[in-house]
């Protein structure tokens, strides 16, 4: 049993409506990409919001390297990056600022280094000069490249992406899946949701499906 | 390039300077009011009305407390920084910052604004800030602490884990708790803060030694403290608990419980006129989704009866009267969020005068309560004349124009400017 991101028993109701999950379990390996795949409201995004601690399950545990996440939750979030469909980054930064805002926090700033590997992840995510404008003036797209910027740029252990390719242009999704590959081959686990499994294809080793709620159940 | 000091923040959205000026425009009236009352009060009468605010203090915090630090705005960049448990606790102070800042200044009116003899009691006026100082410190402090710490507990109420039995007993004897099940803890909390931080007022008030009368607020303050520093460790955790709770029941409308309220139905707007009245309802029935604003306003009017019915100085009736008219037209601002008026969306809808307008019925809906709150307090009592009853009607709908001409100003007429 892989010891990197076990999922056990995990449920999650909102209120006493129905369970949106039930029992889920699964073991995720280092390295991987899994692919999660399920029609509008099928508990996707629900699963995301848990795992990146933006919601708490009903019952069940999530461990990561053998640790609740729960528990401590900024320890955790130390080895995840995060790309979601919220939109409300600060409006008066430009994408660059943010970047250099995030790996600063996260204490990975490098003044000969940081710089480069901004400009080089900018270049490939197509991210023109724009990247100097006020994020304000972005459209969904452009948004979109720079949560993936800062998920990637600080080089985590694992990444999270919630309809990551949904706003791209065909051009920027493709050189996003190169650099998500590169990512994996480097030892990165990465956990995308979608619900357009050809998207996935060229990315994923593997797949959970959320079935349509008729009643509470768990994916398979 | 960002400086140390710009990255190390996390500050909250960029606000232009005229929100901020226009933000701080209800607390100046509030201080200047204040002043007002004070300047002409002898120590003692200064030492009471120290006492009033500070109960009102602890009474604001109790409330406001929860809408102040959820859901954070900032979610989605404190993700990305993931600041330290220290740091997330620090980043819920600066949020009460400004609370906390109003607070002294109306301490420092009520101490210091002596119109008639200002150097008169120097060392006991400045006695008297101290005690404030510790007071608001303190209550805030345990107000942060109660409702920051409460995710977990209302979540297993929210999820019908805990509280069950109890609101089966009352179901089976057809009463019921005017609150929703998760929001069972934060009601709890609401009446602690309150509680505590009145009682600590009313203990310091039986102490007849003024230096003595201080030491209650200390201890409320180490209290307090203690209390705060325990959970530091782990504030990461309190923080990402609570805020998921809150998000969830705040922002997420699909939370599968049952509204315990029904929305107000279209036709419940008839008293707008047809052009507005689809827009309207769609602003009221999201702000009562937001604010159970019918129970605030039902407090309000209660609480000037009360003053009434204490016997206080009439003065304190028209600053409450005054508050009454501020805290309704502020109560609303969230309409002006893009979360509840997207811009696009309205500019598609009506244009933005007609978004004034609209909101003026909706700041307006009001009217006839307040109304009839003062008309009550003239019909049964002495504090107010029937012209008074017109006078701060009027009022009321002055302050509502001025506050729909703003909201939209920030929303509708920003966008239009922005784009058309």
């Amino acid at each position: 049993m892989s010891d990197f991101l076990n999922v056990e028993n995990l449920s999650k109701r909102y209120g006493t409506g129905p369970m949106i999950l039930s029992g889920m379990n699964h073991h995720f390996q280092k390295g991987t990409a899994t692919g999660l795949i399920g029609a509008n409201g099928s508990g996707k995004t629900t699963f995301l919001r848990l795992v990146s601690i933006t919601a708490f399950p009903t019952e069940g545990t999530i461990t990561f390297l053998g640790e609740p996440i729960y528990d401590a939750p900024h320890r955790f979030l130390k080895h995840i990056g995060i790309v979601t469909d919220a939109t409300d980054l600060p409006a008066y930064l430009s994408a660059n600022e943010l970047l250099e805002w995030t790996l600063r926090a996260r204490k990975k700033w490098d003044d000969s280094d940081s710089p480069r590997r901004m400009d080089e992840l900018f270049e490939r995510l197509h991210f023109d000069e724009r990247r100097e404008n006020l994020i304000g003036t972005y459209s969904s797209g452009m948004l979109q490249k720079t949560m993936l910027a800062c998920s990637l740029i600080t080089q985590p252990e694992l990444i999270l992406l919630d309809e990551p390719f949904r706003a791209l242009d065909e051009s920027s999704k493709k050189a996003s899946l190169e650099m998500l590959n590169e990512y994996k081959s480097s030892g990165g686990t990465i956990l995308v949701s979608s619900h357009l499994r050809r998207s996935l294809a060229k990315l994923c080793d593997d797949y959970i499906t959320f079935p349509v709620r008729e009643d509470a159940s768990s994916p398979s | 390039m960002l400086t140390p000091l710009t990255y190390r923040a996390i500050p909250g959205r960029h606000v232009s300077a005229a929100r901020r000026i226009t933000a701080m425009i209800p607390g100046l009236v509030i201080l200047l009011a204040l002043l007002w009352l004070a300047h002409e009060l002898a120590l003692e009468e200064r030492i009471v009305l120290f006492r009033y605010l500070a109960m009102a203090f602890a009474g604001c915090m109790a409330f406001i407390t929860p809408h102040m630090l959820f859901p954070d705005g900032d979610k989605t960049l404190v993700l990305q920084l993931n600041p330290s448990p220290r740091r997330l606790f620090l980043h819920h102070l600066v949020k009460l910052r400004a609370l906390w800042l109003y607070g002294l200044a109306a301490i420092a009116v009520i101490a210091f604004g002596d119109s008639v003899n200002p150097a008169q009691d120097f060392h006991e006026k400045t006695r008297l800030f101290a005690a404030g100082l510790i007071a608001l410190t303190a209550i805030i402090l345990y107000a942060l602490y109660r409702f920051a710490t409460i995710g977990a507990s209302s979540q297993r109420w929210n999820e019908g884990k805990s509280g069950r039995r109890l609101f089966e007993s009352l179901d089976s004897v057809g009463k019921s708790i005017p609150v929703d099940a998760g929001m069972f803890p934060t009601f709890l909390s609401t009446i602690l803060v309150t509680f505590v931080g009145m009682m600590v007022v009313v203990v310091s008030a039986a102490i007849p030694h003024m230096v003595l009368a201080i030491l209650p607020f200390v201890l409320f303050l180490g209290y307090s403290g203690f209390l705060l520093g325990r959970e530091i460790r782990h504030y990461d955790r309190r923080y990402y608990q609570s805020d998921a709770f809150y998000d969830e029941l705040f922002t997420n409308p699909a939370t599968g419980s049952k509204e315990s309220r029904e929305p107000a139905s279209y036709g419940s707007i008839y008293w707008v006129p047809k052009r507005w009245r689809a827009a309207v309802w769609t602003q009221l029935v999201q702000l009562d989704r937001k604010r159970p604003m019918g129970r605030i306003i039902a407090l309000l009017s209660f609480t000037y009866w009360l003053l009434i019915w204490l016997g206080t100085p009439e003065s304190w009736h028209a600053g409450w009267l005054l508050f009454w008219i501020l805290a309704k037209n502020m109560l609303a601002w969230p309409v002006s969020d893009p979360a509840i008026s997207p811009p696009v969306f309205h500019w598609w809808m009506l244009p933005p005068r007609d978004w004034m307008i609209a909101r003026f019925f909706l700041q307006t809906r009001w009217t006839l309560a307040f109304l009839l709150t003062v008309a009550a307090a003239a019909l049964f009592s002495e504090a107010a004349s029937w012209q008074a009853v017109w006078m701060w009607t009027l009022a009321d709908v002055a302050v509502s124009a001025v506050s729909a001409w703003l909201l939209s100003r920030s929303n509708e007429f920003a966008f239009r400017r922005r784009y058309a």
